[in-house]
Parts: C-alpha cells; sequence; structure tokens
C-alpha cells in the first residue's frame, strides 16, 4: 500500500492531525511515499491512496492535482478545505483584484495564475472519499486509513453532533446572540443564546467542542439530511429553532459566521443559500 | 405494523417532535418524548424530519419522505466519511 499526501491553500492542520493518530501512525507512516510536508521525495510515484489537503486557489494547484488525480488509484478529499472549501473559500466573498490588491498592494507578475474562486477539489477532479473536519478527528483519520489498508469499505457516519453531545434542551427566553460568555453546564447551548451549529453538522467528532462548552462551528459540514433536501440550509434550520426554542428571531447581523466552512461548496446553489448574496455585497461594496 | 423507535443515548429532549406529530404517537412525559400508540402513525415522517439528533427510526414503513431524488447529490453523501 502506498499512501501520498497533497497540500494545496491550506493551514497543514490537517498533516498535523494524521500525525496524531498515536501509537496507528506507525502502521499509516511506513506507507507514506510521497509528502511535500512530512518526508523528502522530490517526485509523486504511482499511489494507492493520495490524501489532498487543502482547497484550489491557483493555477498551479489545480496542476498539481490533476496530475495527483492521474498517479492515484483512490483520491480522497482530506480535511474540510478539498472537501467543501472550508476557510480557504471565505476569501470568495471578495474578488481575486480585491485580494492581490490588499496583499501585493499592485498587481503581481511573478507569483502562479490566481483563479477568480477557491472552490472544492471535487469542482475539478473525480473524488473517491471525502473525509471532512477542520482538521479531521485522529480516530477517525485512524479508523479510515487502517480499513482502506486492509481493503474494506470505510465506515460513514451520517448522525448529527447534536446525537453525541449530551446537552440537555430547556425552553429559555432570550433577548439576543451571545457571542462571548460562560456557557451553563448541561443544558443546550442553542437554548441559553449561543449560535451553535451542531443541529445541522455531520458527527464524528464526538462532540469536543460543545462538552467543552464553546459552540459548534460546523466544521465537518452539512449532515446528509441537509444536503438532500433543496429547502433545507443552515440557515433556515437554526434560524427556525432558535425562534422555536428561545422565541427570538434571528437578525441579519447574527448570520455572518454560519457558512464559514462551506461556503465554496455546492451549497451555494440552494435557493435559501445566503453564500451569494454574501459574495455579491463583498464583491461590489 | 409500524413501529416508531427513539433512540435515549441521541435524544436530547427537546420535545420538537411531540409538538409536529399530526395524530400524536409521540407524547411528552418525564420531560421526554414517550412512543404512545404506534398504530395511529400515519407515516409522514414529521418527527424525524425535525429531529436535530436523528434519534427517531421507523420500522416495517414502506414509504420514505424524499421530495426529491438528486442522483449525483446521493452519490456523493454516500463518499463522505
Amino acid at each position: 500500500m502506498k499512501i501520498a499526501t497533497l497540500k494545496l491553500a491550506s493551514c497543514s492542520g490537517c498533516h498535523v492531525a494524521l500525525l496524531d493518530t498515536h501509537e496507528k501512525v506507525l502502521e499509516i507512516g511506513e506507507n507514506i511515499v510521497f509528502s511535500p510536508i512530512l518526508i523528502d521525495t522530490k517526485e509523486m510515484p504511482e499511489c494507492d491512496v493520495v490524501l489532498v489537503e487543502g482547497a484550489v486557489r491557483t493555477a498551479e494547484e489545480l496542476e498539481l492535482l490533476e496530475k495527483a488525480r492521474e498517479k492515484a488509484k483512490t483520491l480522497v478529499a482530506f480535511g474540510t478545505c478539498s472537501a467543501l472549501g472550508g476557510i480557504s473559500s471565505l476569501g470568495n466573498i471578495y474578488s481575486k483584484e480585491q485580494i492581490l490588491e490588499r496583499v501585493y498592494g499592485k498587481q503581481p507578475e511573478d507569483v502562479p495564475e490566481f483563479l477568480d474562486l477557491a472552490l472544492p477539489i471535487d469542482e475539478y477532479v473525480e473524488v473517491d472519499y471525502y473525509l471532512p473536519g477542520c482538521a479531521p478527528p485522529p480516530e477517525l483519520i485512524a479508523d479510515f486509513l487502517t480499513a482502506i489498508i486492509k481493503g474494506e469499505k470505510p465506515k460513514s457516519i451520517e448522525h448529527p453532533v447534536c446525537a453525541e453531545c449530551g446537552r440537555e434542551v430547556k425552553y429559555i427566553e432570550i433577548d439576543g446572540i451571545k457571542r462571548f460568555g460562560i456557557p451553563q453546564e448541561g443544558i443546550c447551548l442553542l437554548s441559553q443564546g449561543f449560535l451553535c451549529q451542531g443541529s445541522v453538522t455531520r458527527g464524528g467528532c464526538k462532540a469536543l467542542c460543545t462538552k467543552a462548552g464553546i459552540p459548534c462551528r460546523g466544521c465537518r459540514g452539512p449532515t446528509p439530511k441537509i444536503m438532500r433536501s433543496y429547502c433545507r440550509d443552515y440557515l433556515n434550520e437554526i434560524t427556525e429553532r432558535l425562534k422555536r426554542i428561545t422565541g427570538y428571531e434571528m437578525h441579519p447581523d447574527d448570520i455572518a459566521s454560519i457558512y464559514a466552512h462551506v461556503f465554496g461548496s455546492n451549497m451555494k446553489n440552494k435557493p435559501v443559500s445566503m453564500i451569494k448574496a454574501l459574495m455579491r455585497s463583498g464583491r461590489h461594496g | 405494523m409500524v413501529e416508531v423507535i427513539i433512540d435515549e443515548d441521541k435524544c436530547v429532549k427537546c420535545r420538537e417532535c411531540v409538538v409536529v406529530c399530526p395524530t400524536e404517537v409521540i407524547v411528552e412525559e418525564d420531560n421526554k418524548p414517550v412512543v404512545k400508540d404506534a398504530n395511529r402513525c400515519i407515516g409522514c415522517l414529521s418527527c424525524s424530519y425535525i429531529c436535530r439528533s436523528d434519534a427517531i427510526t421507523h420500522k416495517d414503513i414502506y414509504l420514505e419522505k424524499k421530495l426529491v431524488y438528486d442522483p449525483v447529490i446521493e452519490e456523493k453523501i454516500l463518499k463522505f466519511i
């Protein structure tokens, strides 16, 4: 079994998570043949599995990705940036001219061509598996790669974060969204007024954030329920749920953070999604 | 016979299923939802639609609430881990 990894527009956090798999790292590590971050080989050989981290932002990254697809039997979108756009795709709020102007002060000449949108890799090549997460939980990576090495089909997780959280919903009246503060133990974060996305986000992370009192930010992407129906979206699901539990109607100013991890994905094609409106307002003032 | 099962481990006791059930199959007892009379279930699947933690399953029910079937997205869902 030969495993290669590739890093596109991302923060290398998923590679760190790959090394965080404890004793499984020995089993996984001995199979890695190419990885620009972890080992010193220059050319990608023919591989069984290629883990691609990061979204496609420049023309150079697109070329690397297409070459990797030719050499890989199984291509895995590793991490939220490559599966759903992730944080890298938040740059889509602004046009490439606006970004380059801001970073360089003028339009640069000696850098690889900048694409207009940062998109997940399945917009360009065929993907065999998606392993979303920012970064993917190390247990999931270990289970996934062990299954692949054994030649089995990896197990898919379909339940939302709420099913793993264990906090109880209480009906509490609130008069505004809370951004900061220490939540009460054992009570659902949404009923306390924190903008928690656990009810629309794919589980598998053992609800690490919400158990520690931090609202879920939706890093594992939408659940199958949300992906399936055209009329269900992050915004209307959370707004409705918040209205029923707390009686508070969400203000447009509160929605900005909801789409943080799915900005580049095909969630933007849903008629109810606010992603395209946010993009328009960023690009045209 | 239709069987409605609530997974107690997954349930977060928000009782939205109690509010949404049109035939009062699921009722509230001791601040948690309980299946009272599954025979009355008309299979509208509103409860499993609204459940935030995927805790409700229906057995022996030969329909599924899918208004749209998109083969591209269904194929993609299978690939997510």
